[in-house]
Formats: C-alpha cells, sequence, structure tokens
C-alpha cells in the first residue's frame, strides 16, 4: 500500500527499507524548525509568542508525522516514547527557558500551561481532520484563533 | 433458557469491560476474541453467545454512556474560580476513570473509526458547551468563545500529555498523572479569574 500510494513497485520500497518496521523508524527524525523568531528578534512577550506558535505550525504543517507518534505513544511504543522526549527535551529548550529569563518564577508554569494548550489545538485538529489538517491550519480564522489563545497563557509583561 | 436475565446481562457487560481494557492496551486489530474470552474466565463458545463479533462487542463499548454529570450544565450565579475549580475537578476525575475508553477512541480515531471520531467530537462540545454556558455569566460572548475554546483545549491536551509522561517514566500506575493543581491553576488563569486574587 505504501508503494502504491508513492507509484513504486513493492521492491523499490523494499530495497530502500527492509521492513514496515525500519520504514518507521526512519520517519521519526526530529522537526527541522529553521530559523526561529528568536534567533532573530530580541526576547518579549511578542517574540515567545512568535515562537510557539512558529512550533506550533510547524507540527501543524506535519500531520502525519503527529499521526504516527500519537498513534505509538497510545500504545506505549518505545521508538515514539523516545522521539517525544526529545521533543519534549527541544521545547524546554525553545520555549520554557526563554519564559523563565522573561517572567522569572511564572515562567515555568506558562510553559506548562502552553504545552498542555498546544497539545490540546494539535492533538484536535489530527484527530478531527487527520491529513487534512494541514490545509485547516493554514486557514487564516484558525491561524488567528491559535495567536488568541497562545496569547492568553501569557500574562502580560509589567 | 436456564440463565436467568440479571445473570446474562452481568456477564454480557464482563465481556464488555474485558474487551474495552484489552482494546484501549493493545488495539481492536491486535486483541482477539479468543484473548477476551480469556480474560473474562470464559470460553470462546460462551463468549459467542453473547456477541456474534468482536465487532459487536466494540459497537457495545461505544454505546456506553460517555458523557459528564447534567448537573454542571446549571447555571444560576456568576461563575466564581472555586466553581470553575470544581467542574475542572470533576471533568478530570472523569477523564481519569474513564481513561481506558478515552485512550479507545483515540486509538481508532487515528485508525479511521468514523463513531470514535463522533464520540471525540461529541464529548469535546459537550465540555465546551459547559464551560461557555459559565463564562456568560462573567464575559461577553465573544470573549467566553475564545475562553471556553482555551479552557476544553487545556483538559485535553493536559490529559494526553500527562499519559505521555507516565508512559514516558514507565509507571504502570492507577495514580492520576495529572497534576490537578496546576491544571487547576491554568483552568482559573484561562477563564480571567485570576485577577481577582485567586492566585
Amino acid at each position: 500500500m505504501v508503494a502504491r500510494s508513492l507509484g513504486l513497485s513493492d521492491p523499490a520500497v523494499h530495497y530502500h527499507f527492509p521492513s514496515k518496521q525500519a520504514l518507521y523508524l526512519a520517519l521519526l527524525s526530529q522537526p527541522d524548525y529553521g530559523l526561529l523568531p528568536l534567533d532573530q528578534h530580541p526576547l518579549t512577550r511578542e517574540s515567545v509568542i512568535d515562537q510557539m506558535l512558529h512550533l506550533a505550525n510547524w507540527w501543524l504543517a506535519h500531520p502525519g508525522l503527529g499521526q504516527i507518534v500519537v498513534r505509538g505513544q497510545l500504545s506505549s511504543d518505545e521508538p515514539s516514547l523516545q522521539y517525544l522526549e526529545v521533543t519534549d527535551q527541544r521545547w524546554e529548550a525553545l520555549v520554557c527557558a526563554p519564559l523563565i529569563e522573561l517572567l522569572g518564577d511564572r515562567g515555568r508554569e506558562t510553559a506548562d500551561l502552553a504545552s498542555d494548550l498546544l497539545w490540546g489545538v494539535y492533538s484536535d485538529a489530527i484527530f478531527a481532520f487527520g491529513d487534512g489538517a494541514r490545509e485547516v491550519a493554514e486557514q487564516a480564522y484558525f491561524q488567528d484563533r491559535l495567536r488568541q489563545l497562545v496569547s492568553l497563557t501569557i500574562p502580560e509583561v509589567p | 433458557m436456564t440463565v436467568r436475565a440479571p445473570r446474562r446481562d452481568e456477564t454480557r457487560s464482563r465481556i464488555i469491560q474485558g474487551a474495552l481494557e484489552l482494546f484501549a492496551r493493545d488495539g481492536f486489530d491486535n486483541t482477539t476474541v479468543r484473548g477476551i474470552a480469556r480474560r473474562v474466565g470464559l470460553t470462546d463458545a460462551a463468549l459467542y453467545y453473547h456477541f456474534k463479533s468482536k465487532r459487536e462487542i466494540l459497537e457495545a463499548i461505544w454505546e456506553m454512556p460517555g458523557g459528564v454529570s447534567p448537573s454542571q450544565i446549571h447555571v444560576d450565579a456568576p461563575l466564581t474560580a472555586p466553581q470553575l475549580c470544581a467542574i475542572v475537578e470533576s471533568l478530570l476525575e472523569f477523564a481519569h476513570i474513564n481513561r481506558d475508553f478515552i485512550t479507545l477512541v483515540n486509538r481508532e480515531n487515528l485508525a479511521g473509526d468514523e463513531t470514535a471520531r463522533a464520540i471525540r467530537h461529541h464529548n469535546r462540545a459537550h465540555v465546551r458547551r459547559i464551560f461557555h454556558q459559565h463564562l456568560l455569566t462573567i464575559t461577553t460572548p465573544e470573549d467566553a468563545d475564545l475562553r471556553s475554546d482555551a479552557l476544553v483545549t487545556l483538559i485535553l491536551g493536559g490529559t494526553l500529555r500527562a499519559s505521555i509522561q507516565q508512559n514516558l517514566a514507565g509507571v504502570e500506575s492507577d495514580d492520576d498523572p495529572v497534576d490537578r493543581e496546576r491544571i487547576l491553576r491554568a483552568a482559573v488563569h484561562l477563564a480571567g479569574l485570576a485577577e481577582a486574587g485567586v492566585r
């Protein structure tokens, strides 16, 4: 079925990936988030919000990967769990650390809240729309809503 | 017919419960009728007396009551932080008690089961409506709209993320992995009730 959807023959796929398991493991490579908002802008409430939206939008643009790791997680599958652990560490570095710098003690709790919220948005999108989540997330309405939701999590900086 | 009705109902619900646990743990496709029969201490033949197929057991699971207690929809006074906490706490408790059911719904949802998708959609809409009606007592319709989205997303994301962290830590326990105090504080913040001196 994999071969058919790519327009390849079965042997051609088997030449590159000897098993379905090998194909699955190859898919589990960490995201390349590219140039991040905080690489280019000073640390402010707005630039942290942009940073979170940048990460969220990367994941929304890759609903297939999300479905694979969430499915793996639900069946306690080791490679998916390890993958999610690394993703979590990257969230620590890319969002949690800047928030602590910005908000002090409240930074960690804010990062946790934002993480819960974005997991909720993402799982909603892939559960409701599957592969179509990508197109849905590109709509202006969705993007406005996402920004409003993320903004709600971060207290105003005095 | 020698089997009396109450007894038959009891066996039926034991099968449903056993199947629910196995489906949630191993997935519908990876579970066998024989495995379910063993788990509840029946022979295959005895199980087939109650259900014609594995699919029929899944359909019986989908018909299990999945709502939250209707008393929470009753709205008579402006929402306060303690009231919101009570609602969130009962939702988290509900999610904890029904974790096998929720895991199964999520698994089958990703496997393309339309019933599972509809159930998740229905439950989400139901929880959102509870928050929305309460929020309307303290804010504008537009703001209530946004904040009820935020609250339902917090509950769904928070429980999913907690189950991921529990899986990562490798603990199999009946304890609720959700840090309830933290989620309650987050909910109060998202509802816009934190400024009233709750923090």
